[in-house]
């Protein structure tokens, strides 16, 4: 009981409890931003347990975003599938994707593997805009229904919104539960140093492959809720800067730490929408989300005090850092 | 015949504009081992730049725009890393947040520059507009021609600074061992500021030729070339100048070819198709050389 | 502590954010407050890529306002007001149907109608919200062939459906002008790719087999790849179906690779601002274009010194006439701006509202009539233009009286 009761897991818990009550109290308006933070939680918190814990910093990871978001969609479109079964399919191919990823890992380490991911996405991309007769390329998919489990129709945001907060907790329970079991303490070790590890009796390449898989399943998830929620999907709502946005979230709250992700998600998610209120940042409140970055990221710490520990050595860290500590 | 030489003719001057962005990336990602997401948008700012002087100011004279150009894109590099990325340096942290840091800049200039230009093109001045030489049959303008020039004399002008000038041969020990030359007592800030100065003023020229070749300018010119130049620094190698440049002239021809004799959307495509590859092959990119696995 | 105090800022700002903005979108028994002002919601691309086209949209609705401002507002006493709130997309998706859940859900102030998006990619997730929660949703500048249906009763466009707008083109093309070898660019975008679907289906119903179909994706600028493709084609006509800034990249570059033909553009690229950018280039273009702005008819003439005397430097850097998505802005306002008179006798709720507009019959806009035809589907002509030099000046030129003997629409096969 007492190894539950971390700060993170506390603050984990608040953050639930004030979403669980949020519909009652807030407009459909703020559920509606609640709801895109949610989404933003899972996909983060997905690429968290591979930046923060894996040590691999992704530019790509909209591309599960887009292809779980794409195979729910498809899925419905052609065949008429209800979300409960298409779901087992979201899960199967955003993995099979993550594995295809992950194989070139064998030989690529490192700053290398940043521009393997950009170009990952750009591809998946590239092939959703051109490949007409599944996804219908920049047409979108129109109409996509609200979700249906076995037979139980969604009719409002309120239900979606409660769904969406299950699928947040589980994947905060298992990301955690994966972070302290063997694989994630491999993992870690991997990241703090990739020779010791391997010298340890560690397996890098299988490692590797399981992580990416899994955070992988975790955004094809998210982008699969996202494409009930929209009712539409097209090719571009699934570009870099979504990927830049949920490495933003995850910086901002801390690498490696899942309940700051939340927090980020949520302040991420909030600012444009805040940044509304100023009537003279109308035309500029794009700036001014730039200038909240930058200012952040100046502070150095990031929101939730999750300082970046020993997180990403070797990686982004710089070498003199390593060398003089 | 004729179209083939025409896509090289072609494939050549594009190549030329990744190349020289390219330079910018592999300076700046060689000393700080960080992906600098703000020299797209220096690209672009500096292309406004020059259109504005030239509009207002300097109408009439290229050469005099260029230079103010030059300078001013300069001392945005400069600014962009004294603000931006030196106090997150300084402090030691990860690179990771200089990231999200140049990100949060890219994302302040475009909105600058489109909220000062507007989202039209615009007619861009140009060199020898008009001017057309029959080389085998390829139709080569002269725009393409000074712009193949230009960017080989800056090669062989960067060459000459990073092997005999002593600031260019701080940068290249700058990118083998921080920590060292800080304790020899180089100036590491300076020299850094420096880096970001020069890759902006690259960016500055590959900008402004850029605009030049396609005698107008509107504000999505950055946005295609900032992954392109950035696939092609990989490519070729990071931190090795000529790698920058092959990466550049293989990743323009091979799109131009592929979309020239198959299609425009297979030819993005097969950029990226062609870096995977290479790195799965060759990790460290066709001139890198291998990383020293240090325990 | 500090990860407490991030909360709780956090929460702050979902607060703040919200506000009082409580409630939901229940029936009431007019639209208009207790001032007897009506409000209208719009949802642009103000930032990003297509943020000039929102302010022209803008500067339209403004023009309109002001012309229903001097005429004393709805009552002609200076009450019933029309109050707008303008808020910004970025063309993103994801914010644009947050606005829509936000338009939808607020009742003070209680919204009559929204006007946008520009896109359609923002416009098809926002749909569904408006339909749902019965608010009209005027995306005026939305195209794709099944907007209307998706927008359940509530949409509305006064853009040209790709069906009617690309068939037509392909008539004058091959009928009247008798090109049959012809080669196709266009955007790879929904736009384009419906537009590509249709003037092909059409050129093949008239017996032509396209040289060659070029699409590219957004944020080329390099076209001369496909340009050396076609021009081994030997093509007589280039058609493009681009957005305007393309044009100008494609007709250049195509001097450069020595592509010599005829081109034509659709009407989403007739402009001044292509006859301005391309210059000398521009010569013998061909465009399919609505009525000219015909400065005998009074409703242009309203329009244009208004315009005028609002955006006069605007007006001068556009050659001196109004820009089209303007035009469109003011165009809906009028018929936003009927529609509530119309109904203002019996009581204007957002459902009698919707029922009026989609009676919409000849009404006098800016260029032409206006009607929503059955399922309302907007109806407007459209003539073949070219760029031709008058009086030494190179200007787009009308070819209205083309349609007393070339009936287009029964060439397309549209009757």
């Amino acid at each position: 009981m007492k190894k539950l009761l971390t700060p993170k897991n506390i603050t984990f818990a608040i953050i639930m409890v004030g979403m669980a009550i949020a519909p009652l109290l807030t407009s459909p308006y703020s559920l509606r931003i609640l709801i895109t933070a949610e989404l933003n939680m899972i996909f983060a918190m997905s690429l968290n347990l591979l930046m923060g814990i894996g040590g691999t910093v992704s530019f790509g990871h909209a591309a599960f975003y887009s292809i779980g978001a794409y195979t729910t969609a498809c899925l419905w479109y052609h065949f008429k599938w209800a979300y409960s079964t298409s779901f087992l399919l979201v899960i199967l191919i955003t993995g099979l994707a993550g594995l295809l990823l992950a194989l070139p890992m064998s030989r690529i380490t490192g700053r290398y593997v940043t521009i393997i991911t950009l170009s990952f996405a750009e591809i998946v991309n590239l092939i959703i805009k051109n490949w007409d007769k599944v996804t219908l390329g920049q047409m979108g998919i129109v109409g996509i229904p609200s979700i249906n489990l076995f037979g139980f129709k969604f009719t409002n945001k309120i239900q979606f919104f409660y769904f969406t907060l299950i699928f947040v907790i589980l994947t905060y329970i298992i990301m955690n539960w994966l972070v302290n079991s063997k694989l994630g303490r491999n993992l870690q070790a991997m990241r703090d140093d990739s020779i010791a590890a391997e010298a340890m009796g560690i397996k890098l390449f299988p490692n590797k492959v399981i992580v990416f898989t899994i955070s992988a399943i975790f955004a094809g998830i998210a982008g699969s809720l996202y494409a009930h929620l929209m009712t539409y999907v097209e090719p571009s709502t699934f570009n870099a800067n979504l990927s830049f946005n949920c490495i933003s979230i995850v910086v901002i709250g801390g690498l490696g730490n899942f309940s700051g992700t939340l927090i980020g998600s949520l302040f991420l998610s909030i600012l444009p929408e805040y940044l509304r209120r100023f009537d003279f940042l109308f035309k500029y409140r794009m700036i001014a989300y730039g200038l909240v970055l930058v200012i952040v990221m100046w502070l150095n710490h990031s929101i939730p005090g999750g300082k970046l520990k020993e997180a990403v050595k070797g990686f982004f860290v710089r070498k003199d850092k390593m060398e003089v500590a | 015949m004729s179209k083939f030489l025409q896509i090289l003719v072609n494939g050549i001057s594009l190549g030329s504009i990744y190349a020289l962005t390219a330079i910018g990336y592999s300076l700046i990602y060689s000393i700080l081992q960080l992906i600098n997401m703000s020299n797209a948008a220096v690209f672009l700012t500096s292309a406004v730049i020059f259109y504005a002087l030239y509009s207002s100011i300097t109408a009439g004279s290229v050469a005099l725009t260029f230079i103010l150009t030059l300078i001013a894109a300069g001392a945005l590099g400069y600014v962009i890393e004294f603000i931006a990325i030196r106090p997150i340096r300084e402090k030691g942290d990860s690179n990771t947040y200089a990231l999200i840091s140049s990100i949060g800049v890219k994302t302040i200039l475009e909105q600058l520059c489109q909220g000062t230009f507007g989202s039209e093109i615009k007619p861009f001045p140009t060199l020898l507009a008009g001017k057309y030489i029959n080389l085998a049959g390829a139709r080569t303008s002269a725009i393409q021609i000074i712009i193949i020039v230009v960017t080989l004399v800056i090669l062989l002008g960067m060459t000459w600074f990073t092997q005999h000038n002593r600031v260019g041969r701080g940068l290249r020990a700058l990118s083998q061992n921080l920590n060292a030359c800080h304790l020899m007592g180089m100036p590491v800030n300076t020299l850094i500021g420096l880096s970001f100065t020069v890759g902006s003023m690259l960016a500055a020229v590959s900008g402004v030729a850029y605009c030049m070749y396609l005698s107008s300018i509107s504000i999505s010119v950055g946005s295609a070339i900032g992954n392109k130049a950035f696939a092609a620094t990989v490519l070729g190698g990071i931190g090795e100048l000529k790698g920058a440049v092959i990466g550049g002239y293989i990743l323009a021809i091979a799109e131009n070819f592929v979309s020239g004799y198959w299609s425009m959307s297979a030819s993005n495509f097969i950029s990226f198709a062609i870096l995977i590859l290479v790195l799965i092959i060759k990790p460290t990119g066709i001139f890198g050389k291998k990383e020293q696995k240090k325990v | 502590m500090k990860k407490l105090l991030s909360l709780l800022l956090v929460v702050l700002m979902l607060i703040t954010t919200v506000g009082c903005n409580n409630g939901g979108g229940q029936k009431v028994e007019s639209a208009a407050d207790e001032n007897g002002d009506f409000h209208i919601a719009v949802s642009l691309p103000y930032t990003g890529t297509n943020a000039s086209y929102a302010e022209y949209i803008e500067m339209g609705i403004k023009v309109a306002l002001t012309k229903l401002e001097r005429e004393g507002w709805l009552n002609g006493d200076g009450t019933g007001k029309l109050i707008i709130d303008y808020n910004d997309d970025k063309n993103d998706a994801t914010e644009g149907a947050t606005i829509a859940e936000k338009i939808v859900s607020s009742t003070d102030p209680y919204y009559l109608l929204e006007i946008g998006s520009f896109a359609s990619g923002v416009s098809y997730p926002c749909a569904s919200i408006y339909r749902d929660a019965e608010i009209v949703q005027y995306a005026l500048t939305c195209s794709k062939s099944d907007y209307l249906e998706t927008s359940g009763d509530w949409g509305f466009s006064l853009s040209m459906t790709q069906d009617v707008a690309a068939a037509r083109v392909a008539a004058y093309d091959i009928k009247h002008l008798g090109f049959s070898k012809i080669a196709l660019i266009y955007s790879n975008d929904s736009w384009g790719l419906e537009t590509c679907k249709f003037y092909t289906e059409t050129a093949e119903k008239l017996g032509v087999t396209l040289l060659a179909s070029e699409k590219y994706d957004d944020g080329q600028q390099d076209f001369t790849s496909i340009l050396t493709k076609i021009k081994d084609t030997n093509p007589e006509l280039v058609m493009c179906f681009c957005a305007e800034n393309d044009i100008v990249l494609i007709r250049q570059q195509a001097e450069t690779v020595g592509l010599k033909c005829e081109w034509q553009v659709s009407s989403k690229s007739r402009t001044s601002n292509v006859l301005q950018n391309l210059g000398d280039l521009g010569e013998g273009l061909y465009g399919v274009y609505a009525k000219t702005k015909d400065l005998t008819d009074p409703v242009y003439i309203e329009y244009e010194k208004l315009y005028k005397e609002l955006y006069p430097a605007k007006f001068a850097e556009d050659n001196n006439t109004t820009q089209k998505y303007a035009d469109q802005g003011y165009n809906c306002m009028l018929t936003v701006i009927w529609a509530i008179r119309e109904t203002m006798k019996t009581g204007t709720t957002r459902q009698t509202f919707r029922d009026k507009l989609a009676t919409l019959n000849e009404f006098p806009g800016v260029q032409g009539a206006l009607t929503f035809a059955k399922g309302r589907k907007i109806l407007q002509i459209q003539y073949l233009s070219r760029i031709e030099r008058v009086d030494g000046e190179l200007k787009w030129v009308n070819y209205e009286d083309l349609l007393n003997t070339f009936d287009v629409d029964a060439v397309a096969g549209l009757k």
